[in-house]
């Protein structure tokens, strides 16, 4: 596997330093560049075609979250991992549901940070999906159509208690707390 | 006392009433004209110059009142109106019909007037005095000191005239609907401006507890922006670079680093989400209602769900208003209700948002005292233009529902 070409989009500079060193430390990562807004965030990626950038969600000039859907038309080889302080599951299934493939907090220990950034660039989504068993995938893939547990029920042959239960398994394993984002990290990663 | 506004105002009023009484003696006066060439009474007779005295009386006390500088002196010289009204009315009575004639009335008018208008104890002067001029004449006439009139049985010219009857019946009733009339607008018309100055004071307190708590509102926003984008922010930029001096810490110095650093970022973070969480204003309204109801119902062990058909944001003001009434009422459920289920549901109408709060606890008594929380909803909610009602039955739970006006925010800043 070949080196995994790193950008880093946070106004906090000495965040952007700290993300920068402890990245340059890891075998088969490079941080190609960095920079503290929005508008510097597109003619970067612009200028060096990164494999991954991490995007902080608030940003001087831009909301992080709605620099996503831009990034990803401009670059769309470029893998988005949001980068946040707040820790509230909500805006990891925000970011999923704008196109990023996931969302890292920055307090979180340097081996969390490495993992994530791996699993992105491998192609993955965050909070990953390996875990989901076929059955639940199914049930994800319905619910992600837009059926309702009933309907869902109806399709797959179960009772609806089963499809309830699928639900509740799949919100606990991805750390979602509402259908809205289930439907969302359902349909991000579209199996 | 207050000398400025409250004054003038109080000196505007005196000189209305004086205006009042004029108008009303101008039609005594036209009165006694008429009773004057009816009944060809001398010009010199008091029936006839007392009205006109009267009349001519209110400009120098209305000069004397506009010219005063203090409280007491308006007083005193309202005061003094009054008492030589008391005086005119007698000498007027006494001329008419003597002190049994319907006329004596008019002192009625003095007594409500003083005492609406005056202070007490200028009020019961006023009063003393009435009494005291009316018992005088009263005392007089009894005691043969001075003719009485009676209306029906006079003797002599021109008592006994058809046209003096019938005139002085008519003056009296004429004047008598004349003054009430006068009165009751006056008490009227000051009531009403009263009123309308009341519900302007009101209007005014509103817009500025409005503003108020749009200012907290603002600084609350700030000061949690400043945490999270500042110091939390500083306290991981130290954790990241504490990572690749690992080697030189050792893994037990390095961890032990790190869990200070992690605790100062939790105590800091949870200390932003107190004062304002984020979330709201970084997501909306129902995501954080989402992280409201999971966390809480995972605190106090309490099923709470959260329904809502609303598309997109909200303007921020009802955004937050929302939020602070649905985190009020849970902590009220947790507190107070004995619930073991909530439910929170958001709804839209047009320009107006509804959200409800129902639990299936103990209940509230409906005339019961309402908590600190459930008042402060009602304030609040109150001042941004909505309402709140509250449902309850012993047992059966309770439901707050508020409602508030709400235009989507097209200019939404999320930072």
């Amino acid at each position: 596997m070949g080196t995994t070409r790193i950008a880093i989009v946070d106004d906090h500079a000495l965040v952007r330093d700290g993300l920068a060193r402890l990245l340059a430390l890891e075998a088969g990562f490079s941080v190609v560049g960095s920079c503290g807004d929005g508008a510097g965030a597109l003619k970067l990626l612009a200028a060096c075609r990164p494999d991954v950038v991490l995007l902080d969600i608030s940003l001087p000039d831009a909301d992080g979250l709605d620099l996503v859907g831009e990034i990803r038309r401009r670059n769309p080889e470029t893998r988005v991992l949001m980068l946040s302080m707040h820790s509230e599951p909500e805006y990891a299934a925000e970011a999923i549901a704008r196109g990023a493939c996931g969302l890292v907090g920055k307090a979180a220990s340097a081996e969390t940070l490495v993992d994530a950034i791996r699993r992105v660039a491998a192609g993955e989504t965050l909070p990953s999906a390996e875990r989901l068993s076929p059955r639940e995938r199914e049930v994800l893939a319905l619910v992600a159509a837009g059926r309702s547990n009933d309907e869902v029920a109806q399709e797959l042959g179960m009772k609806r208690k089963t499809v309830d239960g699928h639900c509740g398994r799949l919100m606990e394993k991805l750390e979602i707390h509402t259908r809205a984002a289930l439907v969302a990290y359902g349909r991000r990663i579209a199996f | 006392m207050d000398r400025g506004a409250g004054f003038a105002e109080r000196k505007a009023g005196v000189v209305r009433t004086i205006l009042v009484r004029r108008l009303t003696l101008g039609v005594f006066s036209a009165v006694a004209l008429v009773v004057l060439f009816t009944s060809r009474l001398s010009y010199k007779n008091p029936l006839f110059y007392s009205p006109v005295l009267w009349f001519l009386l209110t400009f120098p006390f209305k000069a004397l009142i506009e010219r005063l500088r203090t409280e007491r002196a308006l007083h005193w010289a309202h005061t003094g109106f009054y008492l030589a009204e008391g005086v005119l009315i007698t000498v007027l009575v006494h001329f008419m019909g003597g002190s049994t004639w319907i006329g004596n009335i008019f002192y009625l008018f003095t007594v409500l007037y003083a005492n609406y208008f005056l202070p007490r104890v200028y009020g019961a002067l006023v009063t003393g005095w009435v009494v005291a001029c009316y018992a005088t004449l009263v005392l007089l006439e009894a005691g043969g000191t001075l003719p009485h009139r009676s209306l029906f049985a006079l003797t002599g010219d021109p008592y006994q005239s058809l046209s003096y009857n019938v005139a002085t019946i008519l003056a009296g009733t004429v004047a008598l609907y004349a003054v009430v009339a006068f009165t009751v607008r006056t008490f009227a018309a000051i009531d009403a401006k009263k009123n309308r100055m009341l519900a302007e004071r009101e209007q005014a307190l509103a817009r500025m507890s409005k503003r108020l708590l749009g200012a907290q509102d603002e600084e609350r926003r700030r000061i949690a922006r400043g945490l999270h984008d500042g110091l939390i922010q500083s306290l991981a930029a130290i954790k990241l670079h504490l990572a690749p001096a690992k080697s030189k810490l050792g893994e037990e110095g390095y961890s032990e680093v790190a869990g200070i650093v992690d605790e100062a970022i939790r105590q800091t973070r949870t200390l932003a989400y107190s004062i304002r969480p984020p979330l709201l204003d970084d997501l909306g309204l129902v995501p954080s209602l989402d992280r409201l109801a999971e966390s809480v119902g995972e605190e106090n062990e309490l099923a709470v769900r959260v329904e809502s058909d609303l598309d997109g944001r909200l303007d921020r003001e009802a955004e937050g208003l929302l939020y602070h009434v649905a985190r009020e009422a849970l902590e009220n459920v947790v507190r107070h209700a004995k619930a073991s289920r909530v439910a929170i549901r958001i709804s839209s109408e047009g320009a107006w948002v509804r959200l409800s709060i129902e639990d299936d606890g103990i209940g509230i008594a409906p005339d019961g005292p309402r908590g600190l929380g459930l008042r402060g909803i009602e304030e609040r909610v109150t001042i941004a233009g909505g309402t709140v009602s509250i449902a309850s039955a012993p047992e059966r739970g309770t439901i707050v529902t508020v409602e508030v006006p709400c235009g989507d925010d097209a200019d939404r800043d999320r930072r």
